[in-house]
């Protein structure tokens, strides 16, 4: 049976019912269901109201903080005669009308009817129509991120036809993007204008802008005026994750100008491939001030769930072993970090051995007592960490002493705190670090790493540094 | 006994109503201001599709049917979640015949009654236009009823005369028709004396973001 036979069988079954308010909850169930094809996210409230000139059937919302709201009316059938007149009863709310017969305009009119409709930021649509679009989520990806914003924010006639017509052309102007086809974008950017309300069309045209940019193409080239003065709007971006899996890295540092971490953790991002590629195509241009290091119940890798996400003031990287968080605000990190304790002077040496890094001085406790040990060379800093000095009193001291902090050498003479009571990493000042150096010096001085996690950070940062400096041919 | 018939049947026969333009206005109307007492819940009207079928009904004795121009649902009060079917007849003067529609829908009435009694609670004539004034003050009595079901005694009672028709009446049916009957009569001035839409954007905005509607 096809989605437009399923329904007229489920409107006759509803219509079957002898009990008038019987009719109105079945008429209704069956519209619901339909909307729930279209996007599954939508909530749906019933009111107790039924096909009325001005109070709505059914009231859709979604999101939770910021709730998007948009009414419902339903109509036996859109006649043109007393459509005008019935639109301009419900402009204010800018709502969905919904009609139960297959909507249907002598063509004469039907020009006319769509303008009055898109003036009025309606949505005129029927069963058809709505099963049309869940047809076309099926065949397109960009239609399926689409579908909730139809419902959200389509706007004038929305029949079979028509649906087809604007599932195809979205579709088209998004490739057209990806190809710089400045022309046919124009084109997609046009019906994108007509068939959504000025702020869920600006919305889909950013989203345009972000692959065109992704693409290679220049914000200046882009055949439609931005709101935004530079980079992507957070929803363009969210898009783009969201969007069909693309593994190119240079796409990723395209869009990748102007991240930051509180940006990234206000979208509240969860792990996905693309959101991976996202972050490594870019670890050394986003910078956070702490970073904090844990060793975590040891899980199997699954690279189709995604390694980085986001949320709640955190960018967060989940290895086999361990769990890195990178904010800007070193008390975000405080307050999720319980105390760890210290490391043995010799671990610590071969932590640096291994991971070639320097180290500037340290803090040793030995029972009740605290040591500071670095150089008090002015011009250059040595690296102490292989000190025969350093051994010596180690020895000296036996194993009562440990390392409470050690404080990492960084290229361009910056210094990166480690300390082992917190875990935590940062500078001495309010310094930044990318995620790159975090990655390469922090991690692996505050936490003993498996070889799976070790090979995993290298591989993530060499990633990193090919796309961040492309061989040249001198 | 009459049948409700199935829309189908109805796209085939087409009662008058249903096509009549002028009549089609009036309901529209009668709808709109129905809606802006804010005290319904919906109008049906016989001329949409699906919801003609419920509001035709079979003469108990007659092969042809009749229909009502519009049926609901009230709202909130004392008659919250109420049915009611009526006629809405948008005349500009007195040479419609009104006063014997008027009896052949208290006939109508009476017949839907006895078919399903507890079905409609409320039996509303809409008119822009004041009709049998000599008899207004009577209109909405069982005396009227019985004359309305007497005027259509061959269709309702199945006689060929007045005399036996009364002889059938059923006096309860009768009376519970007189006590559902509502007169309800509309100006087109009056038409635009009904909460505006900014207070109704106010009471049904409001009550859609509360999620009260």
């Amino acid at each position: 049976m096809t989605a437009t036979a399923s329904y007229a069988a489920a409107l006759d079954n509803a219509y079957g019912k002898r009990d008038p308010a019987a009719v109105i909850h079945a008429v209704k169930q069956v519209i619901i269901n339909q909307l729930r094809q279209v996007d599954e996210r939508v909530r749906v409230r019933t009111t107790d109201f039924f096909s009325h000139s001005f109070a709505p059937d059914l009231v859709l919302e979604w999101g939770h903080d910021d709730v998007v709201r948009r009414p419902l009316f339903v109509r036996q059938d859109v006649v043109d005669d007393y459509f005008v007149e019935d639109i301009a009863q419900l402009r204010s709310s800018a709502p969905i009308v919904f009609s139960l017969e297959a909507t249907a305009y002598r063509r004469a009119r039907a020009e006319r009817a769509q303008a009055v409709t898109r003036e009025a930021n309606t949505l005129v649509t029927d069963a058809a129509g709505i099963g049309e679009i869940v047809e076309q989520k099926r065949n397109s990806r960009v239609v399926e991120i689409a579908a909730p914003s139809i419902l959200q924010g389509g706007r004038g006639i929305l029949d079979e036809d028509r649906v087809m017509t604007v599932s195809s052309g979205l579709t088209r102007g998004f490739m057209a993007a990806n190809n710089l086809a400045s022309d046919e974008t124009r084109e997609a950017i046009g019906l994108i204008s007509s068939s959504f309300s000025p702020q869920y069309s600006s919305r889909f045209v950013e989203f345009l802008r972000a692959v065109w940019l992704g693409a290679g193409g220049q914000m200046s080239a882009f055949p439609a005026a931005s709101h935004v003065s530079t980079g992507l709007t957070d929803e363009a971006l969210r898009f783009l994750i969201d969007y069909e899996s693309s593994a190119d890295m240079l796409y990723w540092r395209r869009v990748g100008d102007g991240l930051t971490i509180d940006r990234l953790a206000n979208m509240q991002l969860d792990a996905s491939p693309n959101f991976d590629a996202l972050i490594i195509a870019n670890l050394d241009r986003i910078v956070g001030r702490s970073c904090h290091v844990q060793s975590s119940q040891e899980r199997i890798p699954d690279e189709s769930a995604g390694e980085w996400e986001a949320r709640n003031g955190v960018l967060s990287w989940q290895g086999t072993s361990i769990t890195v968080d990178v904010a800007t605000r070193k008390n975000v990190l405080e307050q999720q970090s319980e105390y760890h304790g210290e490391i043995a002077l010799d671990s610590l040496v071969e932590r640096t051995r291994r991971h070639r890094i320097a180290l500037e001085s340290l803090e040793i406790l030995a029972a009740t007592r605290k040591i500071s040990y670095g150089s008090t060379e002015q011009s250059v800093t040595p690296d102490i960490s292989a000190d025969e000095q350093l051994k010596t009193l180690a020895s000296s001291l036996g194993s009562t002493a440990s390392i409470a902090k050690a404080v990492a050498m960084l290229p361009g003479g910056r210094s990166l705190v480690c300390d082992y009571g917190s875990q935590i990493a940062s500078g001495r000042t309010a310094a930044q670090f990318t995620l790159s150096e975090f990655l390469r010096f922090a991690v692996p001085l505050l936490e003993q790493l498996t070889d799976e996690d070790l090979h995993r950070l290298d591989q993530i940062i060499e990633l990193n540094r090919t796309i961040a400096n492309p061989p040249t041919l001198f | 006994m009459s049948a409700c018939l199935c829309s189908a049947t109805l796209r085939e026969m087409r009662p008058g109503e249903a096509l009549h333009r002028a009549g089609e206005d009036g309901a529209r109307r009668a709808k709109r201001w129905l809606e802006a007492t804010t005290r319904v819940k919906t109008v049906w009207l016989n001329t949409d599709g699906r919801h003609a079928g419920r509001m035709t009904f079979k003469w108990p004795h007659d092969p042809e049917s009749y229909s009502f121009d519009l049926g609901g649902i009230l709202h909130l009060g004392d008659f919250d979640g109420d049915y009611f079917v009526g006629e809405s007849k948008k005349y500009g003067n007195a040479n419609n015949n009104h006063g014997a529609e008027y009896r052949s829908f208290l006939a109508k009435c009476y017949a839907t009654e006895q078919f399903m009694p507890a079905m409609y609670n409320h039996y509303m004539w809409i008119t822009w236009h004041p009709f049998c004034v000599t008899d207004w003050s009577i209109l909405q009595t069982p005396e009227y009823v019985v004359r309305g079901v007497l005027d259509e005694h061959k269709r309702v009672l199945g006689c060929l005369s007045r005399s036996e028709g009364e002889a059938k009446l059923d006096h309860e049916t009768i009376t519970q028709v007189a006590s559902k009957l509502w007169m309800i009569v509309l100006s087109d001035k009056q038409e635009q004396l009904v909460i505006t839409p900014e207070n109704r954007k106010l009471v049904y905005g409001q009550a859609a973001e509360e999620g009260t509607l």
